[in-house]
């Protein structure tokens, strides 16, 4: 077999050495007269032109050289000098030598090299008419207008994790009606029919309070058809994925003070009523076909909840959305409880803590981040399913499919080394490509004696990021877990 | 385990195929390389000092090329097409890359539609300097009428007609930075003019806004990329955005608008097509090959196709294509909105080589540059530009380009005599025409320009000989042959210590060279005695080599040598027919 193998190669070497010594063989050819005295090519149009216009030195000069004067002179009257202009001749200028013969500077690729480079050829021309019509037309400058007009915007991207590619459009008033609020609508959908929108108003007197009261009043649409469940615990079985369509309407006032110069804390109060039905997704059973409506409350009938809660954010990161040094935190207590179906009554806590650190330059940074989600219920109450903590998205132990763990609670933690490869020039040095190591790990549990390592999922993985100076553009990563892996593209900053 | 199942024959066929294939690269690789230095070195007609490219052609058509695709070209496109090219990478290898084809028998490159001798071949008077390619005094501020605007992009500007209906192109410093890029471009044109490029008249004018007035027509291009009837309101917002002077006066570099019709850049690499008389591989010309040591001097990083500009020019009844270097406010310590960010001259913008040794060591190997603290802003006006941890050898613009890259030590040498022509006070006086408020930025600026004149002559005279500027002078009945030694130009003291007088041996050209003369020297000049000049005339057996010698010279503890060619004639005046530095 090993032998069979190695003669093809023995003769694809042979051939190779051909080429090589044909290939090369073209290159090395010297010339063969003084290369710093002008070789006339026979029938060159453009020394034709030039002699035609040369009365007095040039062409003698070059015709000593050629020994052929005469003969060639008669070839020249044949030729039409169809590309040059007539122009007066100066009768004063210097001799018209050229330092190198034309022939000489003749290159030509290799058959490889020009099958190669064809397709490079063919592409060079057009991409760079295309780019220059773009910057002509101010294009990049346009659509960096378009995507951020705060009047009418483009949306981009998912929903949520498994939500497939979405795009949408944002409506606002800005600062038209009034400096103080203003109104917006947004819709969104993906590929997958996932729907969401949002509808309300953004209050900020500015000359109120220092400009440091703010009131937000939002009614929003929700529709995620193909949610998936895979069961309760760290333990649930990779088999039993099951799928459900969430269908969500809300409506949600919050309120919110800057204490200091970083810290905003408020209250929100919080209507939802939500809808659970089969979902759409038909590689997999439904999931009250394999879960029982008493271990998931709330999967027949969904849930009308009422919220009040109390939330405390501090922001102290150089970038937030192309952070390298700083602290990011963010606390709520939401208490939820049922207003019409279900019998639902729990307390939320939940904590996003990120911290950066930039290892002796900005160009180098270590990220960290732990979430937490507590779902304590409330007597005898319970929590809706599709309300618990989950595990396993774009964000929290990535390698893992989507949603794959859901628990009363998760803790998770996620440490990722960010460090730039190529510089943009950014005057800061943060824009550019940036490498990114990760890893994540995490648990979802239903009472603390759970917690323990043997429960513990992780996964890790690497990517690429690219930045402008002020937010992170994309993103691509690979992650790996005993499952499996998964990749990931994203748009707009990461955490 | 794959040795178990195999011939011994078999074995053989593969190890024969393997060595074929390397003796054919590597025997033709060496012999491009020979090739290319087997040419004759000498000619006793007078060598050429012109390459006539200034032939009439038919107009050529306009090509705009994109910032992003001369991006997307450079660091892609040209890198592939270099990459298929074998011989290209032997000749890499075994260290001969092909020399430049536009060198005449005096090592020089003549003057043409691209590079005019200037310092290089006489030397120019301060009044010289600072004149530089200027025709006019610069628009004459009170009298300026807006005709077009540009608000869009980095940095803003306008184009304004003065009395005398020349048309100048305003560009202004970037807040908070007056004088960085207005000083960098005309003290870099002026340079750039004295070296040999073809470049634009840049001057610096000053105004008030009542200086200037819109013209009813004017169009101004905003946001949307559209354009409109420009009013008072977009002059307004323009002038915002720049630098202003403390008595509130505007300071702007005006560049005049060159003569001809605009063709689109040139490239750094290959032909123009419908040029007939762009003859030379652009990667071949040593006046572009030798402007990364240039661009490397003055800090010259964003050279590219789009800062470079044909000109269909009328001259002396004809109608050719003369070649610009345009745009230089990105050089010395501006990078035309700011001052150069610390990776300015270390590394191409996403330059793949640094980000592979990054990426490989995890992030642990961060180059030293790329700190703040490396090479700090000197000063607003000044930006960051400096001698400290300046290697021109790995000098690197934005964008890899093909000319540089295929940059020989003959090319870079050549470029070295022209930088070691500028004296100090040729400096001072092209720095003063940036006409800086603070003086210590003025004296900042000559100084480091200076000491980087003198790292580039220091590295790459030692990569040659150093030998350079040879002539015949005579001294009393005597003829001497005269030279410059670069390596000691500028008092490098590990030179010196190694410096042991000149080694020279005078032989007969021809394939059976004879000794005519030999010995060593203690200073830069060798005395032509007559017998010795009775023995060139005499030497050679064929019409051509007849009374042609070779001198082979250089400091006598050095390898490197420089071939001089001297030929007597029947009056005996000996005179230099060739050189190979």
């Amino acid at each position: 077999m090993s032998q069979k193998l190695l003669q093809p190669f023995g003769s694809l070497l042979t051939l190779l050495s051909l080429f090589a010594f044909f290939g090369l063989h073209s290159f090395a050819q010297k010339p063969k007269k003084d290369p710093f005295v002008v070789q006339v090519p026979k029938n060159d149009p453009f020394v034709v032109a030039q002699q035609r216009r040369e009365p007095h030195g040039a062409s003698r000069v070059v015709d000593s050289e050629r020994g052929n004067a005469e003969a060639d002179e008669a070839d020249l009257e044949d030729e039409n000098d169809h590309q040059v202009e007539q122009t007066p001749e100066v009768s004063h200028e210097p001799p018209r030598r050229r330092i190198v013969d034309p022939r000489q500077t003749q290159t030509k690729d290799s058959l490889p090299a020009r099958a190669l480079l064809a397709p490079f050829r063919f592409l060079a021309p057009r991409i760079n008419s295309g780019l220059t019509r773009l910057e002509n037309q101010q294009g990049v400058g346009r659509l960096a207008l378009i995507l951020s007009n705060p009047f009418i915007r483009p949306t981009f991207g998912g929903l949520g994790d498994g939500s497939g590619f979405g795009a949408g459009v944002y409506l606002s008033t800005a600062n038209r009606l009034s400096e103080n609020y203003k109104l917006f609508f947004s819709a969104h959908g993906t590929t997958k029919s996932y729907v969401e929108t949002l509808a309300g108003v953004e209050f900020a007197p500015r000359h109120f309070a220092g400009g440091r009261v703010r009131l937000d009043l939002v009614g929003r649409y929700r529709l995620r058809p193909e949610e998936d469940f895979w069961g309760l615990g760290t333990n649930s079985s990779r088999s039993d994925r099951t799928t459900y369509s969430l269908e969500e309407r809300g409506i949600r006032a919050q309120s919110s003070l800057r204490v200091a110069r970083s810290l905003r804390v408020g209250a929100l109060l919080d209507y939802s009523s939500s809808t659970v039905t089969n979902g759409r997704d038909k590689r997999f059973p439904t999931i009250n076909q394999l879960f029982s409506a008493a271990d998931l409350p709330g999967s027949l009938s969904g849930a009308a909840l009422l919220g009040t809660g109390l939330f405390a954010e501090y922001e102290g990161r150089d970038e937030p959305r192309n952070p390298h040094t700083g602290i990011y935190a963010r606390f709520a207590a939401t208490s939820n409880d049922s207003v019409g179906r279900g019998d639902f009554g729990f307390i939320n806590y939940s904590i996003d803590a990120r911290g950066y650190v930039s290892l002796g330059t900005k160009r180098r940074t270590l990220a960290l981040r732990l979430l937490g989600d507590f779902n304590d219920p409330k007597g005898g109450s319970a929590v809706p399913f599709f309300r618990l903590a989950r595990l396993g998205d774009g964000e929290t132990l990535r390698g893992y499919d989507s949603y794959r763990f859901h628990g009363r609670h998760a803790l998770h933690g996620t440490v990722e080394y960010r460090y730039q490869l190529a510089s943009t020039f950014d005057s800061n040095g943060t824009a550019g490509i940036d490498a990114i190591a990760f890893t994540d790990v995490g648990q979802v549990f239903n009472r603390r004696s759970e917690l323990s390592v043997d429960n513990l999922r992780a996964t890790w993985g690497g990517g690429l990021q690219f930045s402008s100076r002020r937010s992170t553009l994309f993103r691509i990563l690979y992650a790996r877990s005993p499952e499996g892996s998964r990749v990931f593209f994203s748009f707009g900053p990461s955490f | 385990m794959i040795s178990k199942h195999l011939p011994l024959t078999c074995w053989i066929r593969f190890v024969m195929t393997v060595t074929l294939m390397l003796t054919f690269t590597l025997g033709f690789g060496i012999q491009v390389s020979v090739s290319a230095k087997g040419s004759k070195s000498y000619t006793k007609t007078e060598p050429i000092r012109l390459d006539f490219d200034m032939e009439s052609i038919p107009e050529p058509r306009e090509v705009e090329t994109a910032y992003l695709y001369d991006w997307v070209d450079n660091i892609a496109f040209q890198q592939v097409k270099q990459g298929f090219d074998l011989p290209r990478h032997l000749r890499r290898l075994t260290g001969r890359k092909l020399e430049a084809l536009n060198v005449n028998t005096m090592d020089e490159v003549p003057n043409s539609s691209w590079f005019t001798n200037r310092i290089g071949r006489r030397r120019l008077s301060l009044e010289e300097i600072k004149h530089g390619p200027d025709t006019t005094n610069g628009p004459v501020a009170g009298e300026l009428t807006v005709i077009r605007a540009k608000n869009v992009g980095a940095a803003p500007g306008f184009w304004v007609r003065d009395r005398a209906g020349q048309i100048y192109i305003l560009k202004f410093d970037p807040p908070g930075y007056l004088e960085l890029m207005t000083g960098a471009e005309v003290i870099a044109t002026k340079l750039f003019y004295a070296i040999g490029y073809n470049v634009p008249h840049n001057t610096i004018v000053r105004f008030r806004r009542e200086d200037v007035q819109i013209s009813p027509d004017a169009k101004v291009t905003d946001e949307q990329g559209k354009k409109r009837i420009m009013t008072e309101r977009d002059l307004e917002a323009i002038l915002r955005r720049v630098a202003r002077q403390p008595d509130g006066r505007y300071q702007a570099v005006a560049s005049r608008l060159l003569e001809g019709k605009p063709k689109g850049g040139f490239t750094f690499a290959g032909l123009r097509p419908d040029d007939p008389n762009d003859i030379i591989p652009h990667e071949r010309r040593r006046d572009l090959r030798g402007l990364r040591i240039f661009s490397a001097w003055l800090n010259h990083d964003d050279i590219r196709v789009g800062n470079t500009l044909d000109m269909y020019v009328a001259e002396g009844g004809r109608k050719f294509l003369r070649h610009y270097l345009i745009d230089f406010g990105s050089t010395f310590g501006s990078h035309t909105t700011r001052p150069n960010p610390p990776e300015v001259g270390h590394e191409y913008v996403l330059d793949m080589s640094t980000g592979a040794k990054v990426l490989f060591t995890a992030g642990l190997y961060q180059p030293a540059w790329r700190s703040e603290g490396h090479d700090p802003v000197h000063s607003p006006a000044t930006g960051r530009y400096s001698a400290r941890g300046f290697n021109p050898a790995k000098w690197k613009g934005n964008f890899p380009l093909v000319a540089f890259e295929e940059m020989t030590a003959r090319d870079a040498f050549w470029a070295v005599q022209i930088i070691a022509s500028f004296t100090p006070e040729q400096i001072r006086a092209a720095v003063e025409t940036a006409e800086f408020s603070n003086p210590s930025d003025a004296e900042y600026l000559t100084t480091e320009i200076i000491r980087r004149q003198r790292i580039i002559v220091n590295k790459y005279a030692h990569q040659r000989s150093g030998l350079a500027n040879f002539r015949v002078e005579r001294a009393g009945n005597t003829d001497v042959l005269a030279f410059t030694d670069y390596r000691l130009m500028y008092n490098d003291e590990r030179a010196y210590a190694r410096f042991g007088g000149y080694a020279y041996r005078l032989q007969s050209v021809g394939r059976r060279p004879q000794l005519l003369a030999e010995g060593k020297l203690t200073g830069p000049g060798l005395v032509l005695a007559p017998d010795v000049v009775s023995g060139i005339r005499q030497s050679g057996t064929t019409d051509e080599e007849r009374g042609v010698a070779q001198l082979v010279i250089g400091q006598a503890s050095e390898q490197q040598k420089a071939h001089v060619y001297l030929y007597a004639g029947e009056n005996g005046a000996v005179r230099i027919v060739g050189v190979s530095l």
